[in-house]
């Protein structure tokens, strides 16, 4: 039996954990007690019924879409610039989506629509000057220029952030901003996760059906080129699909920190280096760690807490585990 | 010459460490020693300090007479801004305060028409911006207060932290105020308004027993981020406090005790709760009818025991909410009693209560009272 068998049968097992954690997620809350529902409970308690239908779903499937979101930008990101240690605040993407966000709250009267919709401009035109930057800069090949643009471009946005944060109100905008920052799903509903279908499924699509390109785009210009392959314009695509499905996780969560750093990390080594099977056990496993990692934050203490700060939390120790096991080696 | 290039630079880091140390002035320990020479022998003269507070610091702080110029600093300056005005001493001597918002300046410009004059301090004001208004003592509410204390004692300046937190913090910053602007007279007259209030209260509930007293969700609401959420206080706060004073059993406790500030709850766990009453902090920008009407039209919060009896609420408010460390919280603590139990607490008349405290606390008119002030209370919002 040839080797592949074997990581693309992890694969299903990855996707039955999914479905599995899926299902468990949908059991799991404050009421009518702390941490289980009771099955009894959907029966006779009207109210249990609604609050599953109407909070509890639209949550979970935010958390397992935002997780795919993130996790296969990342494995994007680390490919495409051939850095492991790549995610989607690289580009500014993040940064300018929280200078987006702090820009509605502090001058823009604080709307949803506002902040929402700020945070997501605020994302791609991240991109967009780290691309733009990066294309002036007469120093090493692209992918350093680009590395160098959106190292510029982020400290920008947030040096920006920073400035707002100083001149807003500390008693009205400042805890907004703070807790914006933090992450979190807590306010999530069915329009929210149907707003962000357009953009985010058919940026999910795009980079499920390029994934096996990414192993050549990862590639030297030259190579990837003598290969059949137009990197400009391949890797622009996928960035691209990539950014604006972040921008839309990005304004309805907030910026929720190392997902797009370590899955792709753990991905490799559970399938290997090979994008075909990364890519698509990157976006399980991000799922998993997100819904998780927000099962936790509205289950475990009475309030709630923000989402960034587990997946950060947990995110730093897995990095930690996968560092002194072995190096982080054969990322692509 | 080797010589001379390794003693350079070590007379050099010699002179730099001794000009750095700080030169003991008269002005950094007003009650210390004066030194005369006379002829060979030095004498010393002893003045104690004429005023002596332990602030809300613990922080023991003497100053050597009453200060004439006042400026305050800090997060919400408008807490100790408001407490300040009730005394006619320190609206004369306020010279500067920290501008963060506009806060401050929507009610003390109607009871002072030269509190636009007081020169503004930005946001975060260094010790220099602070000395250049030549204060002679500094007030401040705050987390880096302590540094700043440090930083203005360099240049000789007093500072004196306020909590203002609960009431029996507000009951001592109230009485140094008194003792700092050399008042005591009317820190008495504040301290008794607050404290007869309070002792009514709890008067009439010593007989109600625990099991009785209803179950209250004190939540404020607030479009963070352009989504609504609804936040508990900590325990130690001031809303938790006057929910517990008024009679009521707050049910957030076990969530206020994890935070030292507002934490988000969801609507689970709004419904596990389950209170007997409902009470929102609407942020003073937002329709508190407007809010409500969210709430009660929304098919899960119909749900809620609270709601189906009618006993959801906004919290009060007029210029400033009536929940917050702000001197107003007698006002809301009186109203929650009211609410609360209203049976017990049936002959409170809240417009008599409202005119007694700016009357009686800001030496307002009726004119002022009705034109500027009573069309903005926005009371018993249901």
């Amino acid at each position: 039996m040839s080797e592949r068998n074997p990581r693309s049968r992890r694969l299903w097992w990855l996707l039955g954990a999914v479905l599995l954690c899926l299902a468990g997620s949908v059991l799991l809350g404050r009421y009518p007690g702390p941490f289980l529902t009771p099955l009894s409970a959907l029966r006779d308690d009207r109210l249990a019924l609604d609050l599953i239908l109407n909070l509890r779903l639209p949550r979970i499937a935010a958390a397992f879409l935002f997780g795919m979101v993130l996790s296969a930008s990342g494995a994007v990101f680390q490919m495409i610039f051939r850095n492991p240690l790549v995610d989607s605040g690289f580009l500014g993407v993040s940064q300018g989506a929280a200078f987006g966000a702090s820009l509605a709250i502090v001058f823009g009267g604080g709307a949803a629509w506002a902040v929402q919709g700020s945070a997501a401009g605020f994302a791609v035109l991240g991109l967009a000057a780290s691309y733009t930057l990066a294309r002036r800069i007469r120093l090493g090949d692209w992918v350093l220029r680009l590395v160098l643009a959106g190292i510029a471009v982020s400290a920008l946005f947030s040096s920006a952030t920073g400035a707002i944060k100083y001149v807003a109100d500390p008693n009205r905008h400042l805890p907004d901003i703070t807790f914006w920052m933090l992450g979190g799903l807590w306010g999530i509903t069915w329009k929210d996760v149907v707003q962000v279908l357009p953009v985010i499924v058919p940026c999910l699509v795009i980079i499920y059906g390029l994934r096996w390109r990414l192993n050549i785009l990862s590639l030297r210009d030259e190579t990837a080129f003598s290969l059949g392959v137009a990197p400009g314009r391949e890797r622009l695509i996928l960035l691209i699909a990539a950014v604006a499905s972040t921008a839309a996780a990005v304004s309805k969560a907030g910026q929720v920190a190392w997902v797009g750093l370590i899955v792709p990390h753990i991905a490799r080594r559970i399938v290997g280096s090979d994008a075909q099977r990364a890519l698509p056990a990157s976006m399980l496993i991000g799922s998993v760690f997100v819904l998780l990692c927000d099962d936790l934050a509205r289950t475990a203490l009475s309030g709630e807490i923000p989402l960034g700060i587990l997946t950060s939390f947990f995110g730093t120790i897995l990095f930690l585990v996968l560092l002194l096991k072995r190096k982080l080696g054969s990322w692509r | 010459m080797r010589g001379a290039r390794i003693l350079s630079p070590l007379i050099v880091c010699v002179a730099v460490v001794l000009g750095s140390l700080p030169a003991r002035t008269n002005a950094q320990t007003p009650g210390s020693a004066l030194r005369a020479d006379r002829g060979d022998k030095r004498v010393s003269v002893r003045t104690e300090p004429a005023i002596e507070v332990i602030d809300a610091a613990g922080r023991t702080v003497r100053l050597a007479k009453t200060p004439e110029r006042i400026v305050v600093i800090g997060k919400g300056p408008h807490f100790i801004l408001h407490l300040l005005y009730m005394f006619p001493e320190g609206r004369r001597r306020l010279v500067g305060t920290e501008r963060r918002g506009k806060t401050a300046s929507e009610f003390l410009d109607l009871i002072d028409l030269d509190f636009k004059k007081k020169a503004p301090l930005g946001v975060a004001p260094g010790p220099e911006a602070i000395a250049a208004l030549h204060p002679d003592l500094v007030l401040g509410k705050g987390s880096s207060s302590e540094r700043m204390s440090e930083a203005l004692a360099g240049l000789g300046i007093p500072f004196v932290y306020l909590s203002l937190e609960t009431p029996e913090e507000f009951f001592r910053d109230a009485s140094n105020l008194g003792l700092i602007l050399g008042n005591e007279t009317r820190a008495a007259e504040i301290l008794a308004f607050y404290r007869s209030r309070v002792g009514r209260l709890r008067s009439a509930l010593s007989g109600i027993a625990a099991e009785r007293k209803p179950h209250i969700l004190l939540a404020m609401a607030t479009d963070r981020g352009g989504k609504v959420s609804l936040q508990v206080p900590a325990a130690s706060w001031m809303q938790t406090i006057q929910v517990r004073t008024a009679g009521g059993v707050p049910v957030w406790l076990d969530a206020g005790e994890k935070t030292a500030g507002w934490m988000i709850v969801n609507l689970e766990q709004i419904a596990r709760w389950d209170a007997d009453k409902v009470f929102i902090v609407v942020w003073h920008s937002n329709d508190p009818q407007k809010m409500l009407d969210g709430f009660k039209s929304d098919p899960q919060w119909k749900r809620l025991k609270a709601v189906r009896n009618g006993q959801l609420y906004a919290f009060p408010s007029d210029i400033f909410g009536w929940d917050s460390p702000d001197p107003r919280w007698i006002l809301g603590l009186t109203w929650l009693a009211a609410h609360i139990h209203p049976d017990v607490f049936k002959g409170i008349d809240m417009s008599a209560e409202i005119r007694a405290f700016y009357t009686r606390l800001y030496s307002l008119d009726k004119t002022t009272i009705d034109g500027l002030l009573l069309p903005r209370i926005r009371v018993d919002v249901r």
